[in-house]
């Protein structure tokens, strides 16, 4: 039995997506790359640096294994991230496009207005559209309507680990979407991760949590396996949590009556 | 404008509640998510001294779940080295400098040819303070050209007018370095004699004429080592925090230039110590967690070395401080480096230290 991910047509077993920033350096995120056994890896297009063969991330990220997923991070408006996503096209790296459009550099909070704009734009284009976006069902819908890929609502904000504080929003956009829906950002723990997936999230999407832990290698490994639970607790369908004991066989009592 | 906040701000009393202040929660403080202008102020007091390797621990956490363990690099380029302002601890001083130099078109051209192989992709252009010798359009002319070898590109010059600054971020200038070298007034006005810069208010709102112009970062700092470093820093943070309110789109960093070789007639009168810049780095990352803080070559490599990661995100490397220096040009330089490692060298020592040194973090498109 087969259980794929399915974005845009193409389809992937793994259902754990890896960023690539912060790691303590190329070597290690190969490293945790590999052992999160990831197929579509994102990459901040600010950071690509075509000049300069040792400073350029794509380098240390095999094609032939991973998706590619450039990033728009940086841009503050539709504009700027259409400008990156174009830049993406026309260097060859890729027509997918995740769309991050953060006005604000503290918390790095995605901008709905522009990004609605921007995917509008895109996806007419022919990009393949994966917005982040706060966790804003109605926004979700409004995107899946102009025919972006997949949404990506955050569990908190990027970088901050606080797990999974979106759940009754992404809980709304889950039961409605008919694109995958990819928590992305915030996620500091794997059990924030198995609780998504729980829950009948498509996939997550980490990266500060592996890439700032002692041990990347083995932190990516701990995210593979709580994906794999998170998603199997969710096709097995979870038990119903209930406030008290009841008898196994809650009819028993109908047998009773003469 | 941040001189109607600075106006209003009673510094002699600021000055004296930092310096007496015997909190005893200090260690709570440290542990808090999000730290109020109170608490950053205690952190700053000596009574936080006691209490400096809690401190660096948790800056270094911060540091590390905001920016990983990367550290960016950028160069300076010196584009001249003329100055009309009297500063007392400038070797660039109009009175000290007969050396004048102004970087030729094919000069300034070479530089950038030399840096780019080095591997740079991030640089901050100076001059000294003459416009009326290198202003605006000059600086215009070297932008256009620096496009074409970097991906980023910081202007540390006179301060300008929103009409200028609009001219210089339309040709693709991202940020502008301006340091207020002082917020104390009466140091403020003995140190600078004379010039465009003896205006205190005029330089207190570059900043904001900057962000109103349509500059992505600014970067502030004070020259340690001219007032009581405690009073300074906490006038910068309130800086930094009316900043962010403001203009809230905008990115800013923090540099900790400190003087240590200053021109022979002039005594440091504050100097700061090492363990004093290692509190006031941390203090200020508990209270800003997601800015920049930048260290230049005018520290040691020992002291670089261990400043990295808790709290530095971004340093300069092989450095030169004089117009033309990396084409080895005889020209009079603004102050001595101290650490002189090449881009390479510092690379190299990143790494060993468990880092990842980025080159590029800017896109020219943004």
């Amino acid at each position: 039995m087969t259980d794929f991910l399915k974005i845009a047509k193409k389809k992937f077993s793994s259902r754990l997506i890896l960023g690539t920033g912060k790691f303590p350096s190329k070597e290690n995120m190969e490293k945790a790359l590999a052992a999160a056994e990831t197929e579509i890896v994102t990459v901040a297009l600010r950071r690509v640096n075509l000049d300069n063969p040792s400073d350029n991330l794509l380098n240390f990220i095999d094609p032939q294994k991973y998706l590619i997923l450039p990033n728009t991070s940086g841009a503050k408006t539709a504009e700027e991230a259409i400008r990156l996503a174009r830049l993406a096209q026309a260097s060859g790296i890729s027509s997918w496009i995740k769309l991050e459009i953060t006005p604000e550099p503290r918390y790095l909070l995605p901008d709905g207005e522009e990004t609605l704009k921007a995917a509008e734009i895109l996806v007419k284009e022919g990009f393949i559209v994966l917005p982040y976006i706060n966790a804003d069902p109605i926004l979700a819908r409004k995107l899946e309507d102009i025919g972006v890929a997949t949404v990506m609502p955050l569990g908190s904000p990027i970088g901050s680990n606080k797990g999974f504080k979106t759940i009754e929003a992404v809980n709304i956009i889950i039961e409605q979407a008919s694109v995958p829906v990819v928590v992305d950002a915030g996620l500091g723990r794997p059990s924030d991760a198995a609780l998504a997936l729980e829950l009948g999230a498509d996939a997550v999407l980490v990266n500060t949590a592996i890439a700032t832990a002692n041990n990347p290698t083995k932190m990516a490994e701990a995210f593979k396996a709580a994906v794999l639970a998170g998603r199997l607790a969710f096709k097995a369908g979870l038990a119903t949590e209930k406030t008290s004991a009841a008898a196994s066989s809650p009819l028993e009592w109908l047998s009773k009556i003469q | 404008m941040f001189s109607n906040i600075y106006s209003k701000v009673d510094i002699s009393h600021l000055e004296q509640f930092i310096n007496t202040t015997s909190h005893h929660n200090i260690s709570e403080i440290i542990k808090k998510d999000r730290l109020s202008y109170l608490d950053f102020l205690l952190l700053l007091s000596p009574a936080a001294t006691n209490h400096l390797e809690e401190m660096v621990q948790r800056a270094q956490n911060i540091t590390t779940r905001y920016f990983g363990k990367t550290i960016s690099f950028y160069t300076p380029i010196y584009l001249s080295n003329v100055c009309k302002n009297k500063c007392l601890y400038c070797d660039f001083n109009a009175q000290l400098n007969s050396n004048h130099k102004i970087l030729t078109k094919k000069e300034m051209l070479l530089e950038f040819k030399l840096l780019q192989k080095k591997g740079f992709s991030n640089v901050l252009l100076l001059t000294g303070d003459a416009p009326k010798q290198v202003g605006v359009n000059y600086l215009l002319n070297a932008v256009s050209n620096a496009k074409k070898y970097f991906s980023e590109i910081s202007l540390e010059v006179f301060p300008c007018t929103v009409k200028e600054y609009k001219k210089l971020a339309e040709e693709g200038v991202t940020g502008l370095t301006i340091y207020q070298e002082t917020y104390d007034k009466n140091v403020y006005d003995k140190v600078h004699l004379s010039g465009d810069k003896k205006d205190i208010i005029w330089r207190l709102n570059t900043p904001d004429r900057a962000f109103i112009a349509g500059f992505k970062k600014v970067g502030l700092g004070i020259l340690l080592g001219l007032s009581d470093w405690r009073k300074d820093i906490a006038l910068l943070a309130k800086h930094v925090k009316y900043l962010l309110k403001t203009y809230w789109k905008g990115e800013l960093s923090i540099s900790f230039p400190r003087l240590t070789k200053v021109p022979a007639n002039f005594a440091i009168p504050n100097p700061v110590s090492d363990i004093e810049l290692v509190q006031l780095i941390t203090a200020l990352r508990l209270f800003f967690p997601e800015i920049n803080f930048v260290l230049s070559t005018r520290e040691s490599s020992s002291l670089r070395n261990h400043l990295l990661g808790i709290g530095i995100t971004t340093m300069s490397a092989g450095s030169k401080t004089n117009p033309g220096g990396y084409q080895n040009l005889p020209t009079k330089a603004q102050f001595n480096i101290k650490d002189d490692r090449s881009l390479k060298e510092m690379i190299a020592t990143v790494k060993n230290s468990g880092f990842d040194p980025i080159l590029k973090n800017w896109d020219p498109v943004i």
